[in-house]
C-alpha cells in the first residue's frame, strides 16, 4: 500500500517540476479567465450574470393559488435575466416547444398543485410539478431545478409556519379541531401568496438563501468546463503518458525488477494520475473562489465530484496508454481525445451538449457528467443531488480501468 | 564457492521470429566473481539479463539467483539482485537524494535506514554535495554513477550491469571501471555485459562469450585464447588490384606461418612470432607485386577468438 502512495507521490511532484506539466495545471485557470474577460464574464458584479435567460414554456392548470404565486414569481422583474417565461395553454404544446428544442424546459403545474403541496402530507411528498426537459441542455436545465426546489422549499416553509399557527389557534381554544385543516390551508396560502407578492422572489434574510436565488454566475459554467477539458489532457497527456514514458526511459522496467508486483506499480501510477488531475481541479476551483468570489456550491459535493471526475477521465488516460506503443502516440491521441471529448461533452459550449442521440453518446465523456454535476452544485444542489453523476463517473473509471488491466498484463507490460 | 547464478537451458523466442533472441544459454556464476557476457549488439544479453532480472518470462529453461528459482519466487530473485540498466533509469526532475530515497522504497527499505544508506552511496558515488541538485543539471558521467548507486542501494547480493559504459567519455568509463572492481574486492558479485572486449579483458574473472543468442564459449581469459592457440594474428590490407589467389598461397608458404585468412579485402594470417615474421611477409608481397596499405600485428585476444569462433569481428 505504502508502494502505491510512493510512486503516485513521485508522479505528482515530477508533474509540477515539469514546465509542461505546469502549463497544463494552470492552463484551465488561465483559460477561464481569457475566456471570462472576452465574453464579458468579468463586467457584471456577483450576483448578476451574463448567460442568456433560459427559456421555459410554463402551464399552470392549478385550480389553487399557488400555481398562480409561482408564475408571478417567475416572471417576476428579478428573474429575467435568469428565465424566460412563456406561459402556454396545455401540457402537450409546452411538451413540443420543448422537442422542437425553442424551449430548455416546460413546467406542468397540476390542476391539484396547491391542495398536494398544502396538504397535511404535503411536507413529505415529492413536488407535483412535471419538467419536461431539453436533454441537451442539462446545465440550463439545472438551473431551473434549482429555482422550482427553492420556490418549493418556501412553501414547504409557508405550510410549517400555518402548522404552527393553527396548533397555537387550537391550544388558545380560538378554534375547533375539526377546523384545522381548512384554517390550516387558508393560512399557509396566504402566507406564500403575501410572501411571493412582495418579494418579487425570494427576499429572503440571509446571506447564503440571496447567493443560492441569484442562480448562476456565468464563470461556474465556464471553469468547470475549462477545467474538463484540460483534464482529459493531464490525464493522458501528462498521466497516460508517463506509464509509456517510463517504459522508454527505463524507470518502468527498473521499478519491475525491485521486489515490488506490477499490480501495485500499476496502480502507483494510477494514483499519480488521479493526484494530478485531483490537483489541476482544485487549483481551478480554489483560485477563482478566492479571487472572484466563484460559488462552487456545497463543498463536500464539489471535493467528492472532483475526485469521481479525475476518476472517471483517468480511466481514458490509463486505457489509452494500455493501447499506445509511444509516448508520442499517447500524446497527439490524448490531444485529440481531449477536443474530441470537449467538443461532445459540451466544454466548449460553457457545458451544453447535444441532444437527442448525440447528447446520450456525450455520456461516455466525464466532461459531460462533471459539467452537469458541477452546474447542479453551483445551483442549490448537494451531494445527495449529484449522486447519480458520481456513480456514473464512478463506473465510467472502474470499467476503463479493468480493460486498461487486462490490456497491459496481455502485453505483459506489468507481468511481474 | 558457491554458485550464485545457475542458469539452465535459458530460452526465449519471441512470436513472429525464425530463431530464437536466446537459445538455450546455460552458465554459472560463483560467488564473488565477476563474470562477463561478451557479444555483439543483438547478440543476446541484454534478453538473458532481463530474464535473470525476472523482467522477461523464459520462453523455456530456468535460472537460479542466490537458490531461487526465477520461475517459483520471482519476488525472492528481486530482492536478492542489484540492476543498473543501460539506459540512465532516473526521474531528471528530482534531485539525486530524492531519486534515491524513492528507489529505496521500493526496495522496501524506510526511516533512518534508508536515509543512512542514501548518504553512503552518495559519499561512494562521491556526488554528497551535489544531492541536492536536480539530476538533469548533472553531467552524464555523474548521472551513470547515481544510476548504479541505485543498483546498490539496498545492498544486493549481485549486481547486474548491462552495458553500463556505452555513450561516456573516458574518464567516466575508467570510474566505472574502477567501481566495478572496488564492489568485487567488497565481496559482490557481478553480471556484467559488454561488447567491448577491452573491459570484458580487464574486469572479468571469467567470460562468456554469446552470439546469436547461443553461448558459444566460456572460460576464463587464458582458457578462451587457447582455442585459437598461441599465434599472433597479422592483418594485412592488400590494395584490390594487386590482391591476387597466388600472392596469398606465397604468404602462406613463408616459414612461421600456420594459417592464411582472406576477410573482407584483409589477409588475416596466423604466425609463430608477429615481429618476427612481419618484414619477411612484406618481401614475398613484393616479389608478388602486391601493394600493402597497411599492416598490423595482434597478440591472442578476445576479438580473436570471437573471429575463430565466427568469422566476424566483435565490433560486426
Amino acid at each position: 500500500m505504502m508502494k502505491l502512495l510512493v510512486i503516485g507521490l513521485k508522479d505528482l511532484k515530477v508533474a509540477f517540476r515539469d514546465k509542461v506539466g505546469m502549463i497544463m495545471l494552470a492552463g484551465p485557470f488561465a483559460l477561464t479567465l481569457a475566456m471570462g474577460f472576452v465574453t464579458g464574464a468579468f463586467s457584471v458584479s456577483a450576483g448578476e450574470t451574463a448567460i442568456q435567460a433560459t427559456k421555459v414554456a410554463v402551464v399552470n392548470e392549478d385550480e389553487g393559488e399557488l400555481g398562480d404565486a409561482m408564475v408571478t414569481w417567475l416572471q417576476d422583474d428579478s428573474m429575467r435575466s435568469i428565465v424566460n417565461i412563456s406561459v402556454v395553454s396545455s401540457a402537450a404544446r409546452a411538451r413540443d416547444l420543448v422537442d422542437e428544442g425553442e424551449f430548455v424546459a416546460g413546467l406542468i403545474l397540476p390542476v391539484d398543485f396547491s391542495q398536494a403541496i398544502l396538504s397535511a402530507e404535503g411536507l413529505e411528498q415529492e413536488s407535483p410539478i412535471e419538467m419536461y426537459v431539453y436533454p441537451g441542455q442539462p446545465i440550463r436545465v439545472g438551473i431551473v431545478r434549482s429555482l422550482i426546489e427553492r420556490f418549493v422549499a418556501r412553501i414547504d416553509a409557508g405550510v410549517v409556519s400555518s402548522k404552527v399557527a393553527v396548533t397555537g389557534l387550537i391550544g388558545a381554544g380560538l378554534i375547533q379541531p375539526q377546523e384545522a385543516n381548512d384554517v390550516g390551508r387558508e393560512v399557509g396560502e396566504a402566507l406564500v401568496t403575501l410572501e411571493s407578492g412582495a418579494m418579487a422572489g425570494i427576499t429572503i434574510q440571509s446571506q447564503r438563501v440571496e447567493e443560492e436565488e441569484v442562480g448562476i454566475q456565468p464563470l461556474a459554467l465556464l471553469a468547470p468546463s475549462m477545467a474538463m477539458l484540460f483534464l482529459m489532457y493531464t490525464v493522458s497527456g501528462i498521466g497516460g503518458r508517463s506509464i509509456i514514458a517510463e517504459r522508454e526511459d527505463g524507470t518502468l522496467p527498473r521499478m519491475l525488477a525491485t521486489p515490488t508486483d506490477g499490480a501495485w506499480i500499476l496502480g502507483g501510477k494510477v494514483i499519480g494520475v488521479v493526484l494530478v488531475g485531483v490537483a489541476q481541479l482544485a487549483i481551478v476551483i480554489g483560485v477563482t473562489s478566492l479571487l472572484f468570489q466563484l460559488h462552487w456550491g456545497d463543498m463536500l459535493g464539489v471535493a467528492v465530484l472532483i475526485v469521481a471526475a479525475v476518476f472517471g477521465a483517468a480511466g481514458w488516460g490509463i486505457l489509452l496508454a494500455a493501447f499506445a506503443r509511444t509516448a508520442e502516440q499517447v500524446s497527439t491521441i490524448g490531444m485529440a481525445m481531449m477536443l474530441f471529448f470537449g467538443l461532445l461533452g459540451g466544454s466548449f459550449f460553457g457545458g451544453g451538449s447535444f441532444g437527442g442521440t448525440l447528447g446520450t453518446i456525450g455520456k461516455i465523456t466525464p466532461n459531460a457528467w462533471a459539467q452537469e454535476g458541477f452546474a447542479i452544485l453551483a445551483g442549490t444542489g448537494t451531494l445527495t443531488d449529484i449522486r447519480g453523476t458520481i456513480v456514473g463517473l464512478a463506473v465510467m473509471g472502474s470499467l476503463l480501468f479493468g480493460v486498461a488491466v487486462l490490456v497491459f498484463r496481455r502485453r505483459g507490460l506489468v507481468r511481474c | 564457492m558457491n554458485n550464485m547464478i545457475e542458469a539452465q537451458a535459458l530460452t526465449k523466442r519471441y512470436n513472429g521470429t525464425p530463431d530464437p533472441a536466446v537459445d538455450e544459454v546455460s552458465f554459472v556464476v560463483r560467488q564473488g566473481e565477476i563474470f562477463s557476457l561478451l557479444g555483439p549488439n543483438g547478440a543476446g544479453k541484454s534478453t538473458t539479463l532481463s530474464m535473470l532480472s525476472c523482467l522477461l518470462k523464459p520462453t523455456s529453461g530456468d535460472a537460479c539467483i542466490d537458490g531461487a528459482s526465477i520461475l517459483q519466487a520471482p519476488q525472492r530473485v528481486k530482492a536478492a539482485i542489484g540492476v543498473v540498466p543501460q539506459e540512465i533509469a532516473l526521474y531528471p526532475k528530482l534531485t539525486a537524494y530524492e531519486n534515491l530515497i524513492f528507489w529505496g522504497r521500493l526496495y522496501g527499505m524506510g526511516g533512518k535506514a534508508l536515509r543512512k544508506r542514501v548518504d553512503e552511496v552518495l559519499d561512494m558515488t562521491g556526488l554528497r554535495e551535489r544531492a541536492k541538485d536536480r539530476i538533469e543539471t548533472y553531467s552524464g558521467g555523474m548521472q551513470r554513477r547515481i544510476n548504479i548507486g541505485v543498483g546498490l542501494l539496498h545492498q544486493p547480493k549481485v549486481i547486474y550491469m548491462d552495458e553500463p559504459t556505452v555513450g561516456i567519455d573516458p574518464q567516466s568509463r575508467r570510474s566505472i571501471l574502477d567501481t566495478v572492481m572496488s564492489l568485487n574486492e567488497q565481496g559482490m558479485t557481478v553480471l556484467y555485459t559488454t561488447h567491448y572486449m577491452e573491459e570484458a579483458q580487464e574486469i572479468s574473472d571469467r567470460i562468456g562469450i554469446i552470439d546469436h543468442g547461443e553461448m558459444i564459449a566460456l572460460g576464463t581469459q587464458r582458457e578462451l585464447t587457447q582455442l585459437v592457440g598461441e599465434h599472433d594474428v597479422v592483418e594485412m590490407h592488400i590494395a584490390e588490384e594487386t590482391s591476387r589467389p597466388e600472392v596469398v598461397e606465397a604468404l602462406g608458404r613463408v616459414p612461421g606461418v600456420h594459417q592464411v585468412q582472406p576477410l573482407n579485402g584483409t589477409l588475416r594470417l596466423f604466425v609463430d612470432d608477429g615481429n618476427a615474421v612481419l618484414p619477411n611477409l612484406i618481401t614475398v608481397a613484393n616479389e608478388q607485386n602486391a601493394k600493402i596499405t597497411s599492416a598490423s600485428i595482434q597478440e591472442p585476444n578476445l576479438e580473436a577468438v570471437f573471429l575463430h569462433l565466427t568469422g566476424r569481428a566483435l565490433r560486426d
